[in-house]
């Protein structure tokens, strides 16, 4: 064999065997490149510095390279949206180390998930927002409810008790109209007996203003009786003046028929009539002194009475004069009487017509009663259906609240 | 996690950047050992696809990083959650770069986890001070416990505790950071 085939058959062997490397690695690289299209990026070509040739192994690299920078920014994208999902926008896709295609698509990505950040943080604030405002909504519907409720409440329990009382005021207004239509009777009857009290009043002043002239006729009639009287008595002293006279001259005819007897026994038988005479003389004496006797008698007995007369008559007069004085007083009083009595009766008169007006009040006032009694059992039942609707919206809204703070019903 | 011992590696206190665009990929399987290293790690971590494969996460660990972040990110992971965290690695020279670190469980399509996968981006240079500096506090309160698992268990506590000061969830608190 000569030197130059030999050189050669050692040519052929060395690229006959560069060749099977070669195939090796075409071999390797198809099952990396397969798995990689199949999804699978695990698959790396290793142990490339065995290749044994720079440029074979510069290509190996570069495929790996290639595969490293897919498995990056498949990594990296599955773990940074994983993270946007759960919340965690701090994680984003590392761009470092990613090139043209991959970091575009990369901050595509950031891009997206910077949205995704602002819209979770608007979604949470929004959702803060109408938790608060549920929560303030809960408050105060809370607080409407239990105002509504208290109110209810009150309001059936005052309804209640105005109800009694409206009861109370019905009846209370009932006896009112009663008595107050009884009191203007009363008050007509005094009107009425005012009335004739005046009218009374003005008979007892004419009466007494009558009596009062009678009287003072019968001071006068009394005063010409007086002097009557008076008159009377100096009449009877005169006449007892006369007696005296009638007297003496009974005495001496008395003397003078006893001489005559003496003088007509003397004469005997001559004067026996004259003695008759004589007798009878001196009988009329007798019978005229015991006569005038008798009349002063009696005229000093009417002396006596005519006295006493005058002195009655002067009690009288005075005492009549004390009732005309008194009667002029009651004539004076009773005229102040019958003023104030026609001033009664004026307002008697008005107070009348005032209790009148009193008693169609409480006619009103009793109607209005039952009226207040209707209008309280409706507010009565208003009430019961507040309290039952305060109650059915607490319901609704506390389903409300549920449902926009997205509880589950738990049904 | 693997129980591998780190390489020690000295330090040179020299710090490297990932760029803007890059992208710092890896894949484990369910106990951290490292099953797919994109170029872009290789590269700045300084080690080959050969040495990375099948090797312990840990094996870019800095002693600076406390050890309650990686119980937390262990905790959440394992319970399918994604975790962000500001890790600073160590180069195979001794050279050191801060990373963004989110890693995830992979699922199967049972919903089983099946492996991790950490993609790592550049960090903004203020949120390297602020994780410095709580980094710093953190491993004070570890330093007083001799066991790893306490250290971990109380640097953890302390950080819920000024999680709890600042009233913020980890997440939160992190994408303050
Ligand atoms: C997908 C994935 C990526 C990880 N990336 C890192 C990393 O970049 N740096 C690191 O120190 N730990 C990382 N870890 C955590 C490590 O598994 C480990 O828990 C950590 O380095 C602490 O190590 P230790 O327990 O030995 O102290 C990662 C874990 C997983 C599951």
């Amino acid at each position: 064999m000569n030197t130059a085939t030999e050189g050669h058959d050692v040519r052929i062997r060395e690229l006959e065997e560069r060749v099977q490397r070669y195939e090796t690695w075409v071999e390797r690289i198809t099952k990396v490149c397969e798995d990689a299209v199949a999804g699978e990026l695990e698959s790396r070509l290793v142990h490339v510095d065995r290749a044994g040739d720079p440029q074979l192994e510069r290509m190996l690299d570069s495929i790996n390279n290639a595969l490293d920078a897919v498995d990056a920014y498949v990594r990296e994208s599955r773990v940074s949206l994983d993270a946007a999902s759960q919340g965690k926008f701090f994680r984003r896709f590392v761009l470092k180390g990613l090139r043209g295609t991959y970091r575009h698509a990369a901050e595509t990505i950031n891009g997206a998930s910077q949205t995704m950040a602002q819209r979770t943080h608007e979604l949470a604030e929004a959702s803060r927002c109408r938790d608060r405002v549920a929560n303030e909504f809960e408050a105060f519907l809370q607080h409407v409810v239990e105002s509504v409720a208290k109110a209810a409440h009150d309001m059936r329990e005052s309804s209640a008790h105005i109800g009694s009382s409206v009861d109370g005021s019905a009846k209370e207004a009932v006896s009112a109209e009663t008595a107050a239509q009884q009191l203007a009777g009363e008050v007509q009857s005094v009107a009425a007996a005012t009335e004739q009290l005046s009218a009374t009043a003005g008979e007892i002043n004419r009466q007494i203003t009558e009596s009062s002239n009678v009287a003072r006729g019968a001071v006068e009639e009394a005063q010409r009786t007086q002097s009557t009287i008076g008159d009377l008595a100096k009449l009877s002293q005169t006449i007892g003046g006369v007696l005296r006279l009638i007297s003496e001259v009974a005495q001496q005819t008395n003397l003078l028929a006893l001489n005559a007897t003496i003088e007509a026994a003397r004469a005997g038988e001559a004067g026996k009539g004259f003695a008759v005479v004589a007798s009878e003389v001196k009988n009329l004496a007798k019978q005229t002194s015991k006569s005038t006797e008798e009349i002063t008698r009696h005229i000093n007995a009417i002396q006596t009475t005519t006295k006493a007369s005058v002195d009655a008559i002067g009690r009288i007069s005075q005492t009549i004069e004390v009732i005309s004085a008194t009667a002029q007083h009651i004539a004076t009083n009773v005229e102040q009487q019958v003023v104030a009595t026609r001033d009664i009766s004026a307002s008697i008169q008005r107070a009348a017509e005032r209790t009148d007006t009193v008693a169609r009040g409480m006619g009103y006032v009793s109607s209005a009663t039952h009226a207040t009694a209707d209008s309280i059992s409706e507010l009565d039942r208003a009430a019961q259906s507040l309290e039952t609707h305060s109650q059915s919206l607490r319901a609704e809204a506390q389903r409300f609240l549920a449902t926009i703070r997205c509880e589950t019903s738990g049904t | 996690m693997q129980g591998n011992l780190v390489r020690s590696v000295r330090l040179t206190g020299r710090e490297r950047f990932l760029g803007a665009d890059e992208l710092i990929v890896t894949k484990t399987d369910l106990q951290g050992r490292i099953t797919y290293a994109n170029r872009v790690f290789r590269r700045i971590s300084e080690y080959s696809e050969a040495e990375l494969l099948g090797a312990p996460h840990n094996i870019v660990r800095h002693p600076d990083m406390p050890r309650c972040v990686f119980k937390l990110l262990w905790d959440t992971i394992s319970s399918g959650r994604e975790i962000f965290a500001y890790v600073v690695n160590v180069a195979s020279n001794g050279d050191h770069y801060w990373v963004l670190a989110h890693v995830t469980p992979t699922f199967d399509d049972k919903g089983a986890i099946i492996g991790y996968h950490s993609n790592r981006r550049m960090p903004e240079r203020s949120s390297i001070d602020n994780a410095r500096a709580l980094y710093a506090q953190l491993n004070a309160e570890e330093k007083r416990h001799s066991s790893p698992a306490r250290a971990a268990e109380a640097g953890l506590a302390k950080l819920n505790a000024l999680l709890s000061q600042a009233g913020q969830t980890y997440e939160q608190f992190f994408f303050t950071l």
